[in-house]
């Protein structure tokens, strides 16, 4: 009995010697295994623990420095695990452009252990560019770049800028400061200590309206009208009053009076006639009356500074059509009867119109259009602008209009006037905006909004010592206005 | 002695020590799903995310896409492109001048709506060697049916492996064009004609359309240049089946010529594997294949799919019956009008399809 007593303590004694098995740690290996990204300020760096089994760590994570000795590290601690495999960190607040150290790490039983060092270098910041290069105080551009710090700096020459957001280190969004005492300032960008300098002069959204004359063309409110400046001279007329009153005359703008007279122009009551704005008008319909039948007119005019001269009829109706005049030879061009895209051409030198290649598309007066050596650029109801050679019959879009157009509000109407490389664009019925295109490079500038009553539509537009000046005429109490706008004021 | 034994037993029971054996259950929903395959081909490049589904005997689900994320690629001189949402939920468009650039390292950096951050590794272009020329012949594989072999249209290109570098390639082919031909005069009237059901009734029109088809088999075709580096290549770069109806006429095939990093051949090579599984002895065993998009906040967790940055260049070639050897036959007849077919492989109301050629359409 004893013997077997003493068997069963022995057995006792060996269970729970044996039963629970003290866990023996395994072995790990320890990587820092690849830079995955770098830019300026962070980087993201994968590490690896290596192991057969789960072994259990204080915390893992990686230190960063910028000497190879670690004396100073930057610690991304990632907390206690027991998972082998990768793990990944990201450190923000690097130097731009200097180089870098790494090591992964992990705190096992209170010992330290570190994996194999990397290095990599923070990329240096730049400027790509920023839109719009106009812009009104106040409004606000993008400034694009690469490698720019969250503690971005914006300076338009010494005046800082708001920065509402850097985002994602490749854009900033800037409010620009109320115009100073220039319409440009260089903008300074500021990142981390680094100074970068903005290739492009940044340019205020300027000008200045002045109401000349507030019951112009004696008091009526012309619409289907025709245009057209001669040297330093405007005139506009023809078409019909909005209260349907005949307007068959034609008025120019005396500028020593400041009203408008009548000229000694006298024609039926033609109303959407084409015209070049040059001097050549013409086609459209006529009314004997103002209740009487739309008749179809091939009547067209030359006015050459002297006397308004006839030209043969021509051989198509065209009705609110393009009208212009290239190397001296007078085009019209699609309208809204018949095929919307033919074009005519009428030549002073043989005194004979002759059919042209059609354009690629259908147009109408109520389409921006304007010349440009020698090249017909229209905006279509697309926002599209369009060059076409009149020459090759070859076109192709090379630019957008950049306000939206509203159908039946904004997408007809308005005016383009060319004054050297620049062209002034915008005052569509109903609208305010103003855009400067420059040629050479096709960038869009925006100009100060018209400050008058803006339901109204261009009835004339022409340009003199820098200024522009334009007619402007309402449905709404019906008058028409005559206004001057220096595009450079401010 | 009996209660001596009860008490061992019940020493055993109490004293030993059970350690719970983990098993990690494999969650497969709600996996993040990427396809991102940027090229150097400047246009609107594409990438989409989605959770993937449940797949199985009881359900398969569906890919559902991820709304809301932030989508970066970024290269290794610190250009950054964003990928805006499109009105397709889950897919992310670049600009149109967006291409990859040679000799540049890309990364891919999203931002979920929940505030999960996920990068890529990096992907390096490498320039792809350009292709000579590129030639097709047809070609018979014995199948699984041993009354007929398959036949199908084999397209060689022709290129200088460079020496002095190591290439990955991968040709992927595209939706392609084909002329399809139909046999209208013998059309007959549907058998629930009311008074004569299945009657001859020739239409006059029209037996040449043209279709748009995506080439099968859709294998992925990719390799490495450790058995040929540095020698002139004439190899198989794609194949397309005959299924009767593609090489009626003319069929226009087009086809990305890339070059790809080794991680992202051996991602393909991998996928290109699992792909052939056909449940032989044979087979390599099912892998879970890994991509190279990490979750920053949960390293642990499996990204599917594969960020691709790649070098480009595009083949097109027009393969026309008259050149081929042999062909499938008989071949399909379609006893209708050819602009119908859609609509009478549908049974449904579909687009009818153009006489007219492809306005790039290059063929006969």
């Amino acid at each position: 009995m004893k013997g077997r007593f003493t068997q069963i303590l022995f057995l006792t004694l060996l269970l729970f010697t044996f039963s629970c098995e003290i866990e023996e740690v395994g072995t790990l290996n320890l990587l820092t295994e690849e830079i995955v990204n770098v830019s300026g300020e962070r980087a993201v760096v994968l590490g690896r623990i290596i192991a057969f089994e789960n072994i259990p760590v204080e915390d893992h994570g990686f230190y960063f420095a910028e000497e190879e000795s670690f004396l100073d590290p930057i610690i991304i601690s990632l907390g206690a695990t027991e998972r082998p495999g990768r793990f990944v960190g990201e450190v923000s607040g690097l130097q731009l452009g200097r180089n870098y150290f790494v090591k992964a790490f992990v705190v096992r039983a209170g010992e330290m252990i570190f994996a194999n060092t990397l290095s990599f270098e923070t990329l240096n910041p730049a400027i790509l560019g920023y839109e719009p290069l106009v812009q009104f105080g106040g409004g606000e551009i993008v400034i694009t770049g690469i490698n720019l710090a969250d503690d971005t700096r914006v300076f338009f020459g010494d005046r800082e800028a708001e920065v509402r957001e850097v985002i994602f280190g490749f854009q900033v969004r800037v409010t620009v400061p109320p115009i100073a005492s220039s319409i440009s300032e260089q903008i300074r960008v500021v990142t981390r200590g680094i100074e970068l300098e903005v290739e492009t002069p940044f340019r205020y959204a300027v000008g200045r309206f002045n109401l000349l004359d507030a019951n112009a063309l004696e008091g009526l409110s012309i619409v289907e009208n025709i245009y057209f400046q001669q040297g330093e001279r405007f005139f506009a007329g023809m078409g019909r009053d909005s209260g349907n009153q005949s307007t068959d005359f034609i008025w120019e703008y005396n500028f020593a009076q400041g009203e408008w007279v009548k000229t000694g122009f006298e024609a039926r009551m033609q109303r959407a006639a084409s015209d070049s704005h040059t001097g050549y008008f013409g086609g459209g319909f006529f009314q004997t009356s103002i209740f009487g039948p739309q008749i179809p007119s091939d009547n067209y005019w030359h006015f050459d500074g002297l006397e308004y001269k006839e030209l043969p009829p021509a051989p198509i109706n065209i009705s609110d059509g393009f009208g212009y005049e290239i190397q001296g030879q007078f085009y019209i061009a699609g309208g809204t009867i018949g095929v919307g895209s033919q074009v005519y051409r009428y030549d002073p030198a043989s005194n004979a119109w002759e059919i042209r290649p059609n354009l690629p598309s259908n147009v109408d007066k109520g389409m921006v259009h304007f010349v440009y050596n020698d090249h017909l650029y229209w905006i279509d109801r697309d926002n599209n602008l369009i060059q076409y050679n009149p020459f090759t019959a070859q076109s192709q879009t090379v630019s957008r209009y950049p306000s939206p157009m509203i159908e039946n509000t904004t997408d007809s109407g308005g005016f383009a006037l060319v004054m050297g490389d620049k062209v002034f664009i915008g005052l569509y019925n109903n609208a305010r905006e103003i855009w400067e295109l420059d040629m050479e490079i096709l960038d869009w500038g925006r100009k100060q909004n018209f400050t008058g009553d803006a339901r109204g539509r261009i009835t004339g537009a022409y340009s003199k010592d820098g200024l522009l000046y334009f007619l402007r005429s309402y449905l709404i109490n019906p008058r028409t206005e005559f206004w001057e706008f220096d595009p450079e004021a401010f | 002695m009996k209660a001596s034994k009860t008490a061992i037993a019940l020493l055993i029971v109490f004293i030993s020590c059970i350690d719970p054996f983990g098993v990690p259950s494999l969650e497969p929903e709600g996996l993040l799903n990427i396809e991102a395959f940027l090229t150097s081909e400047p246009h609107v490049q594409q990438i989409r995310l989605s959770r993937a589904g449940i797949y199985g005997l009881d359900n398969v689900g569906r890919n559902l896409p991820v709304r809301g994320a932030l989508v970066l690629v970024k290269d290794d001189l610190g250009n950054i492109e964003r990928f805006l949402e499109s009105e397709m939920s889950g897919t992310y468009l670049s600009s149109s001048e967006f291409s990859t650039k040679v000799g540049r390292s890309y990364n891919l950096d999203i931002e979920l709506s929940n505030g999960e951050r996920l990068v890529s590794l990096p992907e390096l272009v490498n320039p792809v060697p350009k292709m000579d020329s590129v030639t097709y012949n047809a070609v018979r594989t014995a199948s699984t049916d041993p009354m007929n072999d398959e036949i199908g249209v084999q397209v060689l290109g022709h290129f200088q492996d460079p020496a002095d570098q190591q290439n990955f390639y991968y040709w992927r082919m595209l939706e392609s064009d084909f002329v399809l031909i139909t046999e209208p005069e013998l059309y007959t009237l549907p058998p629930t004609h009311p008074t004569c059901p299945r009657c001859p009734a020739p239409k006059d029109c029209c037996s040449r359309c043209f279709h748009k088809d995506t080439p099968r088999p859709a294998n992925i075709n990719t390799i490495d240049d450790l058995e040929f580096n540095g020698n002139y290549q004439s190899r198989a770069i794609a194949y397309v089946r005959d299924n009767g109806l593609r090489f009626k006429e003319t069929y226009r095939l087009d086809i990305q010529h890339m070059s790809v990093s080794a991680e992202a051949h051996r991602f393909l090579k991998l996928s290109d594997q699992q792909l052939r599984l056909t449940g032989s002895v044979f087979d390599p065993p099912p892998a879970n294949i890994r991509g190279n998009v990490i979750n920053l906040n949960r390293p642990e967790e499996q990204v599917l799919g594969y960020f691709f940055a790649t070098d480009i260049q595009l083949l097109r070639v027009y393969i026309r019956r008259d050149n081929l050897e042999f062909y499938l036959r008989p071949q399909t007849t379609v006893p209708n009008d050819c602009r119908d077919y859609l609509q009478q492989a549908s049974g449904f109301p579909m687009p009818f399809l153009p006489t007219e050629a492809p306005e790039d359409w290059d063929g006969f």
